[in-house]
């Protein structure tokens, strides 16, 4: 590191403004908190709504869009910690990092590799740049119940099959941890010429402790987008997009399409405490990450004891797709309890008031914090070992094979831009099979990508989408939580222009 | 209606078990930010990541978008975490597909134009009315929304700010009517009148005249966090599924709750308080203007302008905006000067005025502040011998016709660009947005025609020193244009 990362500029600048007592006849309305609901002000604290601020007509406290002063400094301390040639603070969270960070590296009509264990928002970014996603198999692993990453070998393939692609895009690590061959699979893509995104909103603490899976930069890639929020204790919504490699060329794309894609009234609390996280980070990172880490690893040997209950572990590793394991998240699979994960989740939650990161049919995900202490991890297994003992079953509650798994569409008609932008009917779900899909269908609790507008809706999506919906814990999306209708491509008002499709294919036709 | 029927909301999560456990994130530490101590405080983060189960969040964010609406006078609302920017990027996204024409105002707000990106959409641009006295970008005639749409019939919908950043105010009741009699889509941006739909003396609100959608900042006026606010749907002819779809793509998955919360406090305080609140905001204000209005070489501009443009029929009261003129200096120069030595720091400044915002949050001890500051700096600018600035005399210089559009935005956004000097861009199509300020009306945005008069004009400004946004290259000494090799494949792609 090259730069002194004992200091927090844009942090003191705001305290720095907040000593100088101007009047405010500027936005935010609330005025240092003056005019917020009491209540509110209670709640958050009077020292947060002073920085609440917005850019002056004063240079003091800098201006995110146009940044050369504080916000420029907290931003080169962030791509010096981490090694990037230049980072962004985004305070619209990594979904529309994610977003940015495709529209900066694909043009419409580019080809975008990338496999079905993306994060949903990863459909948006495709959607407003006009790309042809191309899908990597998605192998659901049956036995644990859980998609599997891109193996180097996929990629080859996709590589392969796809030359003219552009763009190649890995989550790192799954959702549920585990990191794929990144270093491998980032050369091969490089050599092929794509350019390199990694969704790390799960691994932004990577960079700060040896024994973590290697980071998507340190891995060489191109765009690496991280949530500082769930990793490194920035306030929601803070999140980094790092740009690697000749950026000089990019930087201009990426500037522009930041600024499409963000607020001109940024909030300085999100980009404050992302200030504050890199600082943190930076100077007791690998102290606090040795201790989660150790603790995490003794919390994962006294659940694999428990009855009914195994945590996912080093047995992941001879797998190809897996190459390193995020050793501060443990997933823990319930199968064996006769307990289905997403009720496990909520008898913790209801009977225990213990909340967990995540989960899916058959595991719960489990993420240890900094500040994590012994006696919760004794509290954690306490209660993994009540709902067990007082929900559990005897004999497991279903045989592997009939647990319901996404079957993923393999026909892509029209790009997701054309599908989503064209004329559109609503049909029930469970008449929608053979229909070209108009909107992104995604599981919201697990984050996976389902169907893509432009893909021809299959009878096994439908099959899985009806029998998820039946349970009241899964939401496919935050606003329309039940699906009982989605949107199709209106064919009958639809006029076909050659430009929609890949050549050779037609509606309805095998595109791939 | 109250709050109350509304429950559980964003706000009102009771208050947690201290003894809950949550293993839902690394970053987690003591109250859930870093273990750090910062100036930030604790309450914030410990208020950040209180998250509450699953189905209560979302019971929570329903109940939120529904008393947003009530308050507002909506059919339907959405919450907005990411600024208004991301209300008018869903507005465009839902109404127009691409190729599809909007008729919109030359100084509407970069997210507008972000917007017509993002879709592929054609803008069709009208011309605002500009003071030539005040160096002020005024608003649209009605009349000028008819003319356009005559021409354009084939235009899905017409986008206008009202009010302006200063509190100009169109005649919005008139272009409604122009609007929905051929049938089409009025959508407001009205970042800075979300306090009008409280107060019956401030201007016509956009819900209240009709219109289908609007896009309102609840943290510029009212008192919610920076960040926050709200899109407003008013009529059933915007399509639910299409406009939840679109807004899919620009919100995050997961909204931050202080964001959510403060909106919800913002609009409780609105239903306890308005229109008292705002009664107590216009009479502070009014009172400051008497004030300033009689020191000598500066004026605050009240509802008077009306009589003195063809396109303005109201003013927000709230709104102090001071003409320095009579001083000699610019706008530019008397904010900073305001800022640095008299501590009263402005919300932005043009070449002849300085606009103030004045909200709930400020005090009498405020105003006092504004106008002694005002005074003093009048006097001792009144000591000093005026000269008078090089932007001032810059202003004359005509703004050149706009460039014929050659591609869409969206097709020029994406398309390869080469960078080449000014002087060798005529004829050429541009690859991005040249916005000069003043008068902050751009004068080139991406796939139009980069016209002779343009390139006069811009080597004009560069001698100058006003400010150019938009573009790369701030001295304005390069441009990017369209690369031509584009025109081989990729014109009229707006879907692609």
């Amino acid at each position: 590191m090259r730069y002194d990362q004992t200091t927090m500029p844009l942090i003191e600048a705001l305290d720095a403004y907040v000593r100088m007592g101007k009047a405010p006849f500027h936005i935010p309305g609330h005025k240092y908190g003056r005019g917020i609901l009491p209540a509110f002000r209670d709640a958050i604290g009077s020292q947060a709504l002073l920085r609440d601020l917005a850019s002056l007509v004063g240079p003091e406290i800098d201006s995110l869009h146009d940044a050369s002063g504080c916000i420029a400094r907290a931003k080169e301390l962030i791509a010096d910690a981490f090694d990037a040639t230049h980072s962004l603070m985004l305070i619209n969270g990594p979904d529309i990092g994610l977003q940015i960070a495709i529209m900066s590296a694909c043009d419409p009509d580019d080809e975008i590799i990338l496999c079905r264990n993306v994060h949903f928002s990863a459909a948006a970014g495709i959607i407003l740049s006009g790309a042809w996603p191309v899908f990597t198999s998605a192998n659901f692993d049956r036995e644990h119940g859980l998609l599997e990453n891109m193996t180097l070998l996929e990629l080859r393939q996709a590589i392969q099959q796809h030359p003219q692609a552009k763009a190649l895009l890995l989550m790192s690590p799954s959702r549920h941890g585990f990191a794929p061959d990144l270093d491998e699979m980032v050369e091969e893509a490089h050599r092929a010429g794509l350019t390199v995104i990694i969704d790390e909103r799960l691994g932004a603490h990577f960079r700060f402790h040896k024994k973590l899976p290697i980071s998507g930069i340190e891995a060489g890639a191109d765009f690496v987008v991280q949530d500082w929020h769930r990793c490194l204790g920035a306030l929601e919504q803070g999140a980094v997009l790092h740009v690697r490699g000749n950026a000089e060329d990019r930087m201009g794309r990426i500037q522009n399409v930041f600024q499409t894609m963000t607020t001109t009234s940024p909030s300085y609390l999100v980009m404050a405490s992302l200030d504050l996280a890199r600082h943190n980070a930076v100077n007791n990172g690998r102290e606090m990450l040795d201790h989660c880490i150790g603790l995490a690893r003794e919390l994962a040997g006294s659940i694999d004891r428990l009855r009914g209950l195994n945590v996912l572990g080093y047995e992941m590793l001879r797998r190809s797709d897996v190459d390193n394991i995020d050793s501060t998240r443990l997933t823990v699979s319930v199968g064996e309890s006769g307990i289905n994960g997403y009720r496990f989740q909520q008898l913790l939650e209801e009977e225990h008031d213990i909340a967990v990161d995540g989960a899916d049919e058959a595991n719960l995900i489990l993420s240890v914090g900094f500040q994590f202490r012994e006696e919760d991890a004794y509290r954690l297994t306490d209660a993994l070992e009540a709902v067990v003992d007082s929900y559990g079953r005897q004999s497991p509650l279903y045989v592997n094979v009939h647990r319901p798994t996404p079957g993923f569409s393999e026909n892509l008609v029209l790009t997701p831009r054309a599908a989503f932008f064209g004329p559109k009917r609503k049909v029930r779900i469970s008449e929608s099979v053979g229909l070209v899909c108009a909107e992104v269908v995604a599981h919201h609790s697990s984050g996976i990508p389902l169907i893509l507008p432009g893909e021809e809706i299959t009878s096994e999506m439908v099959d899985y989408i009806i029998a998820e919906g039946g349970r009241d814990v899964t939401e496919f999306s935050r606003m329309d939580p039940t699906l009982q209708y989605v949107s199709v491509v209106d064919e009958r008002s639809t006029i076909l222009h050659r430009s929609f499709f890949r050549s050779g294919a037609g509606l309805g036709g095998k595109s791939r | 209606m109250s709050a109350q029927d509304h429950e559980p909301m964003v706000l009102s999560f009771e208050t947690p078990n201290p003894k809950r456990l949550a293993f839902d994130r690394v970053g987690a530490g003591r109250d859930g930010g870093p273990p750090e101590v910062s100036s930030l405080g604790e309450a914030v983060y410990k208020f950040d990541s209180d998250h509450r189960p699953h189905a209560t969040q979302v019971e929570a964010l329903d109940n939120l978008s529904a008393f947003i609406a009530e308050v507002c006078g909506s059919r339907s609302a959405y919450p907005l975490v990411n600024g208004t920017t991301s209300g008018n990027l869903g507005m465009v996204l839902a109404t127009l597909r691409p190729g599809q024409k909007l008729i919109v105002p030359r100084n509407a707000h970069k997210s507008v134009l972000s917007g017509i990106v993002l879709s592929g959409a054609a803008p069709v641009f009208i011309q605002p009315e500009i003071s030539s006295e005040l160096n002020l970008v005024f608003t649209i005639n009605p009349d000028q929304i008819r003319i356009a749409l005559d021409e354009n019939p084939d235009a899905c919908a017409v986008l206008l700010t009202n009010p302006t950043y200063q509190g100009f105010c169109l005649d919005l009741a008139a272009a409604e009517k122009i609007v929905h009699d051929r049938g089409k889509l009025l959508l407001i941006d009205e970042a800075h009148g979300p306090h009008f739909h409280f107060h019956q003396d401030l201007p016509l609100s956009a819900m209240t005249a009709g219109a289908d959608m609007a896009v309102q900042s609840i943290h510029k006026i009212l008192s919610a966090l920076a960040q926050s606010s709200v899109l407003l749907v008013g009529s059933e002819r915007i399509d639910a599924d299409v406009l939840r779809m679109a807004m899919g793509l620009i919100q995050p998955s997961a909204p931050s709750r202080l964001f959510t919360a403060s909106l919800e406090a913002a609009l409780r305080q609105v239903e306890a308080d308005c229109p008292d609140m705002i009664t107590r905001i216009i009479d502070m204000v009014q009172d400051a203007r008497n004030r300033i209005n009689a020191i000598p070489g500066v004026r605050a501009i009240g509802r008077e302008i009306t009589s003195q443009s063809r396109s303005v029929v109201d003013v927000d009261l709230t709104k102090l905006v001071i003409d320095v003129t009579g001083l000699n200096i610019t706008g530019y120069r008397a904010a900073r000067l305001l800022h640095d030595d008299y501590g009263v720091s402005a919300e932005m400044a043009g070449a002849s005025t300085v606009t103030l915002v004045v909200t709930v949050g400020n005090t009498q001890e405020d105003l006092d502040r504004c106008v002694t500051g005002t005074e003093q700096l009048a006097r001792r600018l009144r000591g000093a011998r005026g000269q008078p600035s090089p932007l001032l005399h810059m202003l004359g210089l005509a703004t050149p016709p706009m460039g014929r559009q050659v591609l869409v935005p969206r097709d020029a956004f994406f398309a390869r660009k080469a960078r080449v000097p000014v002087p060798e861009s005529a004829g050429k199509i541009s690859g991005e947005s040249v916005v000069p300020y003043p008068p902050g009306i751009p004068v080139l945005v991406p796939g139009e025609e980069i016209t002779p008069e343009i390139v006069e004009y811009l080597t004009g400004v560069r001698r100058t020193g006003i400010e150019i946004h938009g573009c790369e290259d701030r001295s304005i000494g390069t441009l990017k244009v369209v690369d031509e090799r584009e025109f081989l494949h990729s014109v009229g792609s707006g879907w692609g």
